[in-house]
């Protein structure tokens, strides 16, 4: 598995040398504007979920733990499918 | 009980220490795309040439199309013959009625590919390999970051980051870039169709395999290695390819962009390419005589 | 009321005999795709009709397809929450299956057409230093944002029904169900419909995003003819509509029939959508019709070549073949019906629903092929293989055996909400 490990670093790096690159070659942040537009209406979604009444604190847990797993699954269906089409190269 | 304990303990702040020196490692280099793989995983290039802004001039007017350019790319590249016939550089045969800038599409409307005889009369060739763009938009696209645009102006790939999904293949305008559709087929050597010539596999080229992209790299295993040409620059039987760094007022490309009046393909699409056109038309040997 | 709720929670309850030899032709058909993959793993993608000029074709028209598909889900049940539209709740929840399935199958698409899919989870771990600039990874973001929230969408409400189907059954059935339903506990069901309604007001918004950023990978590309122009985003999106509504009314006939659900699912219901549905082909049909008046009048060279080669060359016979049959009859039919008041055929429907699914992938094709193929002087060298061919067939059985499997665990009809006196 370690894959993994080094997925985990390119992870690391790809956002420190994102923070740490002045070339920006569109001259906007464009890519900023457009996943803040996607994921606005999730953020409101989470605040509607976690704020919003009538609440209970097991169904905010099964409905932050859903969105959660469904993500990992998402990642590791990726990991996953990597990782077994590598045995062809 | 305490000893494995402060053994975990110990794993944990290495584990950290590595990730962070790792952190660290990457945000001391300044580029778009991704350094680390670059050094330590993926292709290595030599280091990039500080301050210079790498480019190409062609005279359209003294090319003959002898395509002496294109095998010895080949060559020099380890671009296969087979399992499908790849080149770099591509040439166009071009009728004088077809001016030299009505190049919308590429290869042009009413160009011929694979002509043979060249030079035939009352026509004109073009030369096309990648324009090394200083606003390209293949580097825009990429969603891996394997193709990328160095300190030195040239475009380059890194061909173990490519997934493959031929994006920049669909950005590029002048359909420069190639894929590698197939496992290539590389002997040792071959032999060069134009002269003749057995040369050996390039081990100064990284070998592609298929499902990557790969386009002309102006040579990069020559000029960052104090080579100051690249392949076909250097085996044109008429000079009518030049080559440099266009930072520097002295070389040879500076000095033709002054004195000549060039144009590039397609240039409303603000791809800003470094491969200019000219049309002085004059045929030089190698030993500075006029052929 | 009993009878009902017994009858729609039939396919949980109950497998008949043609279930298993359906799963496994669709599950043969799937093999050989598998086999064709294969092959495509070993050698390359050359072995597609696949070249450097046409560097796109069948797969990608398939994952544009199936992006388009998915919209019918929560464009229905977001009608059905958020307008009160109440007629259409007995498909809501089949069209939610259809997204996400389609969904997958997209995600699936892409990856088959990369050259190196064993290096997709770069796509993951690039995703910091490439969010900034790259269509595709917005479009990845979007999709993967979709995707999350429309399970989320899906499970939340199907609790309440798959906790009577637990309670309505026995032995293996009623642990599976059990165990479906974790964390339940009685009044849930508050909650449950104010977070529903939070997700459908959400997931809307990112519905179109997810289509925008998928017509963005083509519509960015300034050199491209045909491809850069402003309006993609809506242009592609009424494609979606309409070839994804049409699928629901397909996918909604065919169950309605084999269920024996004509009560529940009524006519009626089939009038609104294909009433819908023909609405927004014919305002599709607009778009076409302008993009292709532009290109001729006064294109740039390339838009002006591209579009003749759509109407009067290579491609014509394809573009008027799907644009006639495919799309102007369906809208014919489908806007009489409009017209006849209280009449609806149902199969009929669904029959002229089929074709403008079908014709909507070939539209999704003509978008991509001529285009590329303008960079080599003779239009149209590209042919798709077997390979291409058998892959696109397994594309097609898969959403469909994971649908009908499914449809073991999921209840298709949403169940009344029992309000205790």
């Amino acid at each position: 598995m370690h894959e993994a490990l080094v997925y985990i670093a390119l992870a690391i790096q790809s956002v420190a040398s994102a923070l740490e690159s002045t070339v920006n070659p569109l001259g906007r942040p464009l890519g900023l504007i457009v996943v803040g537009i996607i994921e606005a209406p999730v953020v409101v979604l989470l605040l509607a979920a976690l704020l919003g009444k009538p609440r209970s604190p097991k169904i905010t847990a099964l409905f932050m733990g859903w969105v959660l797993v469904m993500f990992g699954a998402f990642v590791g269906a990726v990991f996953f499918l990597s990782y077994l089409l590598g045995i062809f190269y | 009980m305490a000893n494995s304990s402060r053994r975990e303990f110990f794993k944990k702040v290495s584990a950290a220490g590595i990730f962070l020196a790792l952190s660290n490692l990457a945000t001391k280099m300044r580029n778009v795309g991704t350094p680390i793989i670059r050094k330590m995983v993926g292709t290595v290039y030599p280091q990039p040439v500080k301050g210079a802004s790498f480019g190409m001039m062609i005279d359209v007017g003294a090319c003959i199309g002898c395509r002496r350019c294109l095998h010895a790319c080949k060559l020099e590249n380890n671009v296969p013959d087979a399992p499908g016939n790849m080149h770099w550089i591509d040439l166009f045969e071009m009728d004088n009625q077809r001016p030299v800038t009505e190049v919308e599409n590429i290869p042009p409307v009413g160009a011929v590919i694979d002509y043979t005889d060249s030079p035939k009369p009352d026509h004109w060739y073009l030369s096309f390999n990648c324009f090394h763009c200083d606003n390209p938009p293949c580097t825009k696209v990429c969603p891996t970051g394997a193709t990328y645009k160095d300190e030195d102006g040239l475009v380059l790939i890194n061909y173990d980051i490519c997934i493959g999904c031929r994006y920049c293949m669909a950005a590029c305008p002048y359909n420069a870039r190639r894929f590698n559709w197939w496992n290539p087929e590389l002997p040792p050597s071959r032999v060069n169709p134009i002269d003749g010539l057995v040369e050996p596999l390039n081990e100064a080229v990284p070998i592609r395999v298929r499902g990557v992209n790969e386009k002309c790299t102006f040579c990069v295993h020559r000029i960052r290695n104090g080579n100051p040409v690249p392949r076909c620059v250097e085996v044109c039987p008429t000079r009518a390819r030049h080559f440099g760094d266009f930072n520097d007022p002295d070389s040879e490309v500076s000095r033709l962009l002054k004195t000549e009046r060039t144009l590039r393909i397609r240039e409303n699409l603000g791809t800003f390419p470094k491969l200019y056109y000219f049309t002085r038309g004059v045929k030089w040997s190698k030993d500075g005589e006029k052929l | 009321m009993t009878d009902n709720v017994d009858r729609m929670l039939r396919p949980l309850m109950h497998t008949s005999r043609e279930f298993y030899p359906f799963v496994a032709i669709l599950g043969l058909t799937f093999a050989v795709s598998v086999y064709a993959y294969q092959q495509q793993l070993m050698y390359g993608l050359g072995v597609t009709g696949l070249n450097d000029v046409t560097i796109w074709g069948v797969y990608i028209a398939n994952f544009i397809f199936f992006i388009g598909i998915s919209h019918a889900g929560i464009a229905i049940s977001a009608a059905v929450r958020l307008l009160n539209a109440h007629r259409y709740k007995p498909i809501a929840r089949i069209a939610e299956l259809l997204t996400i399935v389609s969904l997958i199958m997209a995600g699936m698409s892409i990856v088959i057409d990369l050259g190196r899919p064993d290096r997709a989870m770069l796509l993951i771990t690039e995703y910091a230093s490439r969010f900034m600039y790259s269509p595709l990874i917005w479009d990845i973001t979007a999709v993967a944002t979709y995707l999350v929230l429309s399970t989320t969408y899906l499970y939340l409400p199907m609790r309440r029904d798959i906790k009577v189907a637990m309670e309505r059954s026995t032995g293996w059935r009623a642990s599976l169900f059990k165990r479906l339903i974790p964390l339940y506990e009685e009044g849930e069901e508050a909650t449950i419909d104010r977070l529903s309604f939070w997700l459908a007001v959400t997931i809307l918004p990112v519905m179109v995003m997810v289509h925008t950023t998928v017509a963005w990978i083509f519509s960015l590309l300034s050199s491209r003819p045909l491809w850069f122009n402003a309006f993609a985003g809506p242009y592609y999106i009424v494609a979606a509509v309409a070839s994804g509504i049409a699928s629901v009314m397909v996918i909604a006939a065919v169950v309605r029939r084999i269920y024996h659900w004509e009560d529940i699912i009524k006519p009626d219901l089939f009038r609104g959508l294909s009433n819908f549905t023909a609405m927004t082909t014919l305002v599709y049909l607009y778009m076409m019709m302008a993009e292709q008046l532009a290109a001729l009048f006064a294109g740039p060279s390339g838009e002006a070549f591209v579009s003749e080669e759509w109407l009067f060359g290579s491609f014509a016979a394809l573009f008027w073949v799907m644009t006639t049959l495919g799309l102007v009859i369906p809208f014919l039919y489908m806007l009489v019906q409009a017209f006849r008041k209280d009449y609806v055929n149902v199969g009929w429907t669904a029959a002229m629903s089929l074709m403008l699914v079908i014709a909507f992938w070939f539209k999704r094709y003509m978008i991509i092929v001529p285009t590329l193929s303008i960079g080599v002087q003779q239009v149209g060298i590209y042919s798709p293989t077997w390979i291409e061919a058998a892959i696109l067939l397994g594309s097609f059985a898969l959403p469909l055996l994971l649908y009908t499997v499914l449809t073991k665990v999921v209840p298709l009809i949403e169940l009344e909400v029992k309000h205790d006196a």
